[in-house]
């Protein structure tokens, strides 16, 4: 069906790699529509996000999608992998763009944060506040939930063990595993899917857990006892790029510049509480909102980042590593 | 048309349809497994250095063994009963297996967190008798229940034929000759419906080998099963060479499994 009135449409059309679900609705409200309406290109959204599916798209010269958003590190493994097409300044306004924004071949459009949700009901004379605190089973009993990827859980427990968020990298991975071997039977729940995170804190099944803010965010706007501890909050930016090669490039980089501008990127914003990174965003939402997103300048400073450069490479090493140390 | 033709092209489009579609792809796909520059080998010598590719391929194999048995015990009661039981009981069950059979694994798999989750009837039961809350939800025996009642219908679905064939007059031959319930159910019906047992197995366990949804919802990846890996190699980690060849070794320990498998029942078939 999309297919077939994209076709008719005039002025072309661009394919947009999306999450789906609720994701997927807050793009079409806050940026495709906004976009068709101001240039007349059709936006059809596609579903996944996977960077297989890129690198296969590349292989074969065959494009479902024009456009994608990933977090820096499958960006920095796309670009080793030439599958990201190098930004066309002559179609991008770089005046138009924050200061910030661009990143290798990327626009950075969002923060999402993964940080350390809690119920509260169960920690009446006050909750654990750091991963330290996650750490300390006695003080803090019950059963725990982390997000199961490698490099999260890898930065945490260094951080839980003392080291400071901007000495993280290079990451002691020795030290990282030992300091993990501490907690491995006290996490009841390894999650992978957002949905998943969501019920096992609203059901109680654990009492602390890592998250990401807008799932957390979602839970508590259910009226769930919940609270999110913004201090060592892992700092993850969700960076649009457009497919190496794809014959729609110029619809692509027009849809690009278009979704990094403050109101769309506010507006989308607004419907996730995940932290838009062009600052003037800021100007189009109220301050009860910013509270709750992890670009609040407060917030900012007791996060902390990876580094893709040092991590994209070692991926597959550490992920290995990490299976094997989950599976035994 | 000749007749020659006419009869080759009824058996053979289908032929085409899955050579193009179904064995083309997949053979270039797990050809992919020999094109690493360090060796044609290397992918397989890396599976088998590292513990963790045994450790998963095993558990894997045992939890397929397992979701069997189960599968075997829930299904032969009921295929019994609707091959052989009264027609009303027995149109109800089939409409029952046919409605699971219909209802998307992915519902039930997320109706099982719902089940065996910290709100649903199980742990309640267990906090009203004053028992602690048993733990099965992201366990491996979540895994086994969720797989388990997905491949129940299948199992019943296939059973069910194999049941229908077994001529009611020997067993009312048998009755007639004295034998009680139970004998009848050990030297009758058992050795009649072996086949169709073997066979019912034999589907469970080449399904639930190759598992990902219901063990990723319901299980831990602490006991993650192979498929989840292969996907991790795929989805997450771009090494499509090492996912080939995990898929190589999934398929030919099912093929080898199945053999050796059928081999054996033919054998015990023939002893019969």
């Amino acid at each position: 069906m999309l297919n077939i009135r994209a076709l008719r449409a005039d002025q072309g059309v661009v394919y947009v790699n999306s999450w789906g679900g609720s994701w997927t609705d807050a793009e079409r409200k806050a940026i495709f529509d906004p976009f068709t309406e101001a240039t007349g290109i059709e936006v059809v959204p596609v579903t996944p996000v996977s960077i297989a599916k890129l690198r296969a798209q590349v292989q074969m010269n065959d494009y479902e999608w024009d456009v994608s958003n990933m977090n820096p590190i499958e960006v920095y493994q796309a670009e080793l992998e030439d599958l990201v097409e190098p930004l066309d300044f002559d179609i991008i306004d770089r005046d138009k763009l924050a200061s910030n924004a661009v990143v290798g071949n990327s626009l950075e459009m969002l923060t999402i944060a993964t940080a350390l949700v809690y119920r509260t009901d169960k920690f009446p004379n006050g909750g654990p506040q750091s991963w330290a605190d996650f750490w300390d089973v006695e003080r803090f009993p019950g059963p725990r939930g982390l997000y199961n990827r490698a490099f999260t859980n890898v930065a945490i427990a260094l951080l839980a063990d003392g080291v400071a968020p901007e000495d993280l990298y290079p990451l002691d991975l020795d030290r990282a595993f030992n300091k993990l071997d501490e907690i491995k039977d006290h996490v009841t729940v390894w999650w992978s899917q957002g949905g998943q995170s969501e019920q096992i804190i609203r059901d109680g099944e654990i009492v602390m857990g890592s998250m990401w803010n807008a799932r957390a965010q979602s839970v508590i706007d259910g009226g769930a006892p919940v609270e999110i501890v913004w201090n060592q909050a892992e700092h993850l930016s969700t960076n649009r790029f457009v497919a190496k090669g794809t014959p729609r490039t110029k619809e692509a980089m027009q849809f690009m510049e278009f979704a990094v501008q403050p109101k769309p990127l506010a507006e989308f914003c607004d419907a996730l509480t995940y932290g838009p990174l062009n600052p003037k965003s800021l100007d189009y939402l109220s301050p009860e909102r910013v509270e709750v997103m992890p670009t609040r300048p407060e917030y900012v400073k007791i996060g902390f980042h990876h580094d893709p450069s040092w991590l994209a490479p070692k991926l597959t090493e550490l992920t290995e590593r990490y299976n094997s140390w989950l599976a035994s | 048309m000749s007749d020659g033709v006419r009869s080759w092209l009824l058996p053979g489009l289908p032929l085409v349809f899955l050579v193009l579609l179904f064995g083309y792809p997949v053979a270039e796909f797990l050809s992919v497994a020999f094109t690493d520059p360090a060796g044609p080998f290397a992918p397989f010598l890396h599976l088998v250095s590292e513990s963790v590719y045994r450790i998963v391929l095993g558990r894997t194999i045992t939890n397929a063994l397992f979701v069997v048995v189960v599968v075997v015990l829930l299904a032969f009661p009921l295929a019994l009963t609707i091959a052989h039981g009264p027609r009303v009981v027995s149109r109800t069950l089939l409409f029952v297996v046919a409605v699971s059979f219909w209802t998307s694994f992915v519902v039930k798999s997320y109706t099982w967190i719902i089940v065996l989750g910290n709100r649903g009837p199980i742990v309640e039961l267990a906090n009203l008798l004053g028992l602690d809350s048993p733990r099965i939800l992201f366990t491996s025996l979540a895994a086994v229940i969720g797989m388990a009642h997905i491949l129940v219908p299948f199992a019943v679905l296939v059973l069910v034929p194999s049941l229908l064939r077994i001529d009611r007059r020997l067993l009312l031959a048998a009755h007639g000759l004295g034998a009680s319930r139970l004998q009848i159910f050990r030297t009758v019906i058992l050795p009649l419906s072996a086949p169709g047992l073997s066979a019912a197995a034999l589907l469970s366990f080449v399904l639930s080998i190759g598992y990902y949804i219901t063990p990723a919802l319901l299980g831990t990846p602490r006991e993650m099963m192979i498929a989840q890996l292969i996907v991790q190699q795929i989805e997450e980690l771009l090494e499509w060479r090492l996912a080939a060849a995990l898929s190589l070794v999934l398929l030919t320990v099912t093929v080898v499994l199945s053999t050796l498998y059928r081999k054996a029942s033919a054998k015990a078939g023939g002893e019969a």
